[in-house]
């Protein structure tokens, strides 16, 4: 009796989806799908550079092959006019299915403009040098598309999607050198993990699915039940659905935590940086870590709007009263920060240490999706979007002065470090300064940056944010240890050798450059912080 | 907690129906059945020809790239088999939907046969 009750429950059930006729599709799907085009300008633009690049490839000479980061710094300069040009729209395009507004904009000139970079240490790597790079700038143009479309997805599918796109891109960039052990483990570990985060990943989203019957993330909050369903009795079925949404909230997480290297998804970490070609550890650091954020600030913004937004009498909002995700945010953020800060005490060589400060680092920047949502001086997506903006001049300082050294020393233990105070005075003073941005020392960018989030978390106030702040405060203390560790080998201890350590004029612009931005995020963050706050989602 | 539950009951029961009667042939086959040992009773297969070896062997790694070669024009076809079914309503839209489609697989193709993905040695 029971299970022809289900039966009937199953058949009866509201379905969504009417299916729809061909003429349909032609009168309103295909203009639509035809409109979106011209706004999807930019990522068409970096996939024909991509594909050029690889059928180029097939012509050069081996000798000229190298030459194709030019090409590569093209394909990501070309685009930045598009976006500029619809910077300020707001549009659903493709059906609900990915988004145009200054939100995405301004993360996809956030990856364009930060592969650069990449692009111009992979020039001067020596590690890539004497092979056919059109593979590999193919490859890093393919990931720099993937992450631009994570910036822009507003539907389950398009999450998932665009994650994988950079997800295997990463893969194969870690393994790039298969013949090395170090690197094929790495990538064996990131296939590992990253499959298992995604599986989870799909079955929150089925979940999700499954209680709002949507996969738009502008309906994430509308869950609904019925109420005659047998499984919900009156007692406990808004206990039960809250209870599921809370694990559909954690396994939704945990592929996002894999992109940013949070707990519980940050075991690849270390091994991972320290197996891939550092120019490739870079690119994961920075704009693989910037992209998880992208995703994550547009699924909880997207979560945060949608539960404000439901009417009065939804079943849903007791529910979503009931459901406390800063809380679980907050929690992680600190363990996140803790683990990465003790962990990274330890360490001898300089990937690694920059892995476990890299977890840490992921922590601090949950502090501000923490705080979406809340009635703020700072938002958190400004918070965020600026620290990750000064992290990336950071980040990309020290893995620059981590590359150049390793070009002449083919080491980045730290015990090689020993004396490059004198073998190599600018790496040195450069390497110092980041170093001190990194732990948030004034005036550097990771002083500005750590302070509008601690603004931010102090703003909202109640105990589990002071306690938040008060965490974080420590292990910014104690993250100094580990970091200074790295300036008192360079400056304090003699090395073996004296002799001096050469590098080539690119590599300098490349750390040139990022200590301009370390510096001009520490003078001129307000004209930074302007354009952080409006980055306004598309609803 | 336990009225939730309770329309699972039907499962359990059938879990346990499934379970008892598995293991209760099994056991009853192994207590009633008569035993033969002989060398052909013992082999893999009563009857047909003789394994040879172990059927987990290595095999050649160049087979990988025939497979990958072969999962880009699969998904060509399962591209292909249904704008064909709705081809004529899709009209113009569709072609070139297809085309941009077969042209970028083409480059594919392209790419790994100018690279030598089509050679065996």
């Amino acid at each position: 009796m029971h299970l022809l009750n289900h039966l009937q429950a199953l058949l009866t059930l509201p379905v969504a989806v009417t299916a729809p006729g061909v003429e349909q599709f032609r009168d309103t799907f295909y203009p639509a799908i035809i409109d979106s085009l011209k706004y999807f300008g930019p990522e068409t633009q970096v996939a024909v550079a991509a594909i050029a690049i690889l059928l180029l490839d097939l012509v050069l000479p081996i000798q000229f092959s190298k030459h194709l980061a030019w090409a590569a710094i093209l394909g990501c300069l070309a685009p930045l006019s598009g976006i500029g040009h619809y910077y300020e729209d707001s549009k659903s395009l493709f059906l609900g299915m990915l988004v145009i507004d200054p939100f995405a904009n301004f993360f996809k000139a956030f990856f364009l403009l930060g592969s650069i970079p990449v692009i111009m240490l992979s020039f001067v790597s020596r590690k890539l040098e004497g092979r056919r790079m059109g593979e590999y700038y193919f490859i890093l143009l393919s990931s720099v598309f993937g992450a631009m479309l994570m910036a822009s997805s507003t539907h389950f599918l398009t999450l998932f999607l665009s994650l994988e796109i950079l997800s295997v891109c990463s893969y194969i960039l870690v393994g790039y050198f298969r013949t090395e052990r170090k690197g094929a483990e790495a990538a064996l570990k990131y296939i590992i993990y990253g499959s298992i985060a995604a599986a989870i990943m799909g079955y929150g989203f089925s979940l999700w699915y499954g209680m709002t019957g949507s996969g738009e993330i502008s309906s994430l909050a509308r869950v609904f039940w019925s109420p005659e369903h047998e499984i919900y009795t009156e007692r406990n079925q808004q206990a039960l659905a809250a209870l599921t949404v809370t694990f559909a909230f954690l396994f939704v997480f945990v592929g996002f935590a894999y992109k940013i290297a949070a707990i519980p998804m940050h075991f690849w970490a270390p091994d991972v940086y320290e197996g891939a070609p550092t120019v490739v550890t870079a690119f994961l650091s920075v704009i693989s870590k910037a992209a998880g954020f992208a995703i994550l600030l547009r699924f909880l913004g997207g979560l945060s709007s949608s539960v404000s937004g439901l009417a009065p009498g939804d079943m849903a909002v007791k529910l979503w009263a009931g459901v406390d995700w800063r809380l679980i945010l907050i929690v992680i953020s600190i363990l996140t920060m803790t683990l990465g800060n003790l962990a990274a005490l330890w360490q001898t060589n300089l990937k690694r240490l920059m892995a476990y400060s890299s977890i840490a680092h992921a922590g601090y920047l949950l502090m501000g999706l923490s705080i979406l949502g809340t009635a703020t001086r700072y938002t958190g997506t400004q918070t965020i979007a600026f620290y990750l903006v000064a992290y990336l001049s950071m980040n990309f300082g020290a893995f620059a002065v981590a590359i150049l050294v390793e070009n002449r020393l083919n080491s980045s233990e730290l015990e090689d470090y020993k004396g490059l105070g004198r073998r190599a005075p600018f790496l040195a003073g450069a390497l110092t300064v980041f170093i001190f941005s990194l732990i948030g020392v004034p005036p550097t960018a990771g002083f500005m940056g750590k302070f509008h989030l601690f603004m931010g978390i102090i703003d909202v106030g109640g105990w589990p944010y002071y306690l938040l702040a008060i965490a974080a405060a420590m292990n910014t203390a104690l993250s100094a240890y580990y970091y200074l560790k790295i300036a008192r080998v360079m400056y304090f201890e003699k090395g073996s050798s004296l002799e001096l350590i050469q590098s080539s004029a690119l590599g300098r612009v490349v750390v040139v450059g990022m200590l301009f931005l370390t510096f001009y995020l520490c003078f001129c963050a307000d004209s930074i912080l302007k354009t952080t706050l409006n980055l306004g989602m598309h609803v | 907690m336990e009225c939730t539950l309770r329309p699972y009951l039907p499962i359990a029961v059938y879990g346990a129906l499934v379970l008892g009667t598995g293991f209760s042939l099994t056991l009853a086959s192994s207590i009633f059945g008569p035993r033969v040992r002989r060398l052909e009773k013992e082999s893999t297969y009563e009857c047909g020809s003789l394994p040879l070896g172990s059927s987990r062997e290595r095999f050649s790694v160049k087979f990988y790239l025939v497979a990958i070669l072969f999962v880009l024009f699969d998904i060509e076809t399962v591209f292909l088999v249904p704008w064909a079914v709705v081809y004529r309503s899709m009209g113009l839209f569709g072609l070139l939907e297809m085309l941009a489609f077969m042209g970028i697989l083409l480059l594919g193709f392209v790419y790994a046969w100018k690279r030598g993905g089509f050679d065996w040695e």
